[in-house]
């Protein structure tokens, strides 16, 4: 799937955010329609009909509900990440675009006691409202927070048959963001496992984002991962980035590492191995993953799992 | 002139005819060229006319325009995005072309997001189109990974380079003579609107129309060729002349519109000539 950034603006703080802002070679702060033509172009060119919008926060950009309804017309399956915390007068266009078969929002919710200015009335309000076309996603930036309250706000909302996206919150090249510690990943798996038993009745299945580490389950924790259909994945995949430029990235943490002005020309495959050729050659110059055990890991050498998040690597390997 | 099968078929062009919803402009293609009847209104079976309908009255109420499936072009006024997105399956399945002039063109962004929905795009024939939008345009046409619908005349004009075929801007643009007429308001037959603006006619629709050889336009046109070659004009050593057979001479800014169309053409004839291809 690529992820669009509509634009650069964000009524959020969140503590593992990227500051695009700082991008230099970002020129605008808001994608425009000729931009998007060409990224849409290269979506539908390259056969994976799937795109994320997100930002910070797309709703922002003036033209957000314009450029989703353009992307559902070119036959694109639109997630749209959102904080769900939006003006009151998008909520009409929204509610149409909830309508579409190929649309569906993932709404980013944070541990209640992260403070990140987001108004939770106003968030869960808005999921009761989209509970049927709604996934839940969650940035773990922290080991010693319970995820569990998701289950308690699904069944406050009534979300149903979904998806709870689970990310780990990674460093960010060139930027000082909060990012929780490999140390810490056992803790954070149990907590997950928790999770996913805890919300499996409601037909919701947690979906694990990139960087996790095989070894951070136990296998009884992954056995009952697998009971519940929990989605698990060890393996580094280039979730391809197109911010306003149009600039592309291999992924949000390598935002400003690697980077490449696309055109009408820029083929989607191509633009993946080229991510894919860097990172593997960030990851030939570094330790193999964020543990040094993965040096010697029959399951890394078989890639079954890749050893977490590349950005771990990169002070090793000489970039930052 | 004679079509594909030899048979001939006439168009005629005529401002506010009475048909569908409202009066609409029109191309009637006929195998008679009985004008004075068409004039009045009266079409006969095997007549096929085909409208053109402001967009603002396209998009209240699509339906009401069924009956032209595929017989209708739809001419943008103020095209906005938004707009667009409303009336965009309506006019897929229901319009040919989308047709911009350089008045509604603007940057040329939203002609080129109908193109990418799969919208065929269609540009007037003018002498005043900004060189840089028709760039963007070709460029788009050029480039695109996803284009699956024309971009007119561009599609036909690299379709001609590419397999060789005969194809000119005076058959693109509607102004082939002996083909194309245009009515005005007056009944005053034209070869098309442009030089019914410069008061130049074959006749009126009530003269025989065999008479309209015998008129100076139409003497004029039919000679064009001969007097670019005898006075040795750009045409006569230009690589384009198979395509453009001197349209743009006849233009009001004819130098800057012909060298334009020259700089587009190359980069068109670069594209599709079959030996660049293969390089």
């Amino acid at each position: 799937m690529t992820n669009i950034l509509l634009t650069n603006h964000c009524q959020r703080r969140c503590p593992s955010r990227v500051d695009l802002d700082a991008t230099e070679d970002v020129q605008s702060c808001e994608m425009d329609m000729r931009d998007l033509i060409t990224v849409a172009d290269m979506i539908v060119a390259s056969g994976d009909l799937r795109a994320g919008v997100l930002a910070g926060e797309p709703t922002p950009h003036p033209h957000c509900c314009e450029m989703v309804s353009y992307l559902l017309a070119r036959g694109i399956r639109v997630v749209f990440f959102t904080s769900g915390i939006y003006r009151e007068e998008l909520m009409d266009e929204l509610e149409k675009l909830s309508q579409e078969s190929r649309f569906r929002f993932l709404v980013n919710v944070n541990f209640p006691e992260i403070k990140t200015g987001q108004n939770l009335l106003r968030q869960e309000r808005f999921i009761r409202r989209f509970a049927g076309v709604c996934d839940l996603g969650l940035n773990v930036s922290r080991a010693d927070l319970d995820p569990r309250f998701l289950s308690d706000l699904a069944r406050r909302t009534g979300v149903r048959n979904c998806r709870i996206r689970v990310g780990l919150a990674h460093p960010i090249v060139g930027e000082a963001n909060e990012f929780l510690s490999p140390a810490d990943y056992r803790e954070v798996a149990g907590s997950i496992v928790d999770l996913a038993e805890a919300v499996f009745d409601l037909g919701i299945v947690v979906s694990l984002d990139c960087g996790f580490t095989l070894c951070s389950f136990t296998d009884e924790q992954l056995g009952r991962l697998r009971r519940v259909k929990a989605e698990t994945s060890f393996i580094c995949r280039a979730a391809v980035g197109i911010a306003p430029g149009p600039i592309a990235w291999p992924c949000f943490p390598l935002a400003k590492h690697n980077r490449i002005r696309i055109d009408g020309n820029t083929r989607l495959k191509d633009l993946q191995d080229r991510f894919w050729n860097i990172n593997n050659e960030l990851r030939g110059r570094s330790r193999k993953g964020v543990f040094k055990e993965c040096d010697d890991c029959v399951y890394f050498e078989h890639r079954v799992c890749e050893g977490g998040c590349l950005t771990h690597l990169i002070p090793d390997a000489g970039i930052a | 002139m004679p079509d594909q099968r030899g048979q001939p078929r006439f168009v005629i062009a005529m401002n506010d005819y009475p048909i569908g919803p409202a009066p609409s402009d029109v191309r009637i293609t006929s195998p008679r060229l009985d004008l004075p009847r068409l004039a009045r209104g009266r079409l006969r079976p095997g007549e096929t006319p085909h409208i053109l309908v402001p967009e603002n009255r396209f998009i209240e109420a699509p339906e009401a325009y069924a009956r032209f499936k595929k017989t209708m072009t739809v001419l943008a006024e103020t095209p906005s995005p938004r707009k667009l997105l409303a009336m965009v399956n309506p006019l897929r399945s229901l319009a040919s072309y989308y047709l911009f002039n350089p008045a509604t063109i603007g940057d040329g962004t939203i002609a080129i997001m109908a193109a990418s929905l799969q919208v065929p795009v269609r540009l007037a024939c003018s002498e005043d189109w900004p060189e840089h939008v028709l760039e963007n345009l070709l460029d788009y046409f050029l480039h695109s990974p996803a284009l699956e619908v024309p971009i007119e005349p561009f599609y036909s004009l690299a379709a001609a380079i590419g397999q060789q075929r005969k194809v000119t801007f005076w058959q693109l643009f509607d102004e082939a003579l002996g083909r194309d007429y245009f009515i005005d308001s007056e009944h005053r037959v034209s070869l098309a609107p442009r030089w019914a603006r410069r008061g130049l006619f074959f006749g009126t629709v009530n003269e025989p129309s065999s008479g309209f050889r015998n008129s100076p336009l139409w003497s004029d046109l039919d000679g064009l060729k001969h007097r670019l070659f005898a006075s040795q004009a750009t045409c006569a050593f230009c690589e384009h002349y198979l395509y453009c057979r001197g349209f743009w001479t006849t233009a009001e800014q004819a130098e800057p519109t012909c060298a334009m169309w020259r700089r587009l053409m190359d980069r068109l004839a670069g594209s599709y000539k079959p030996e660049t291809a293969d390089a």
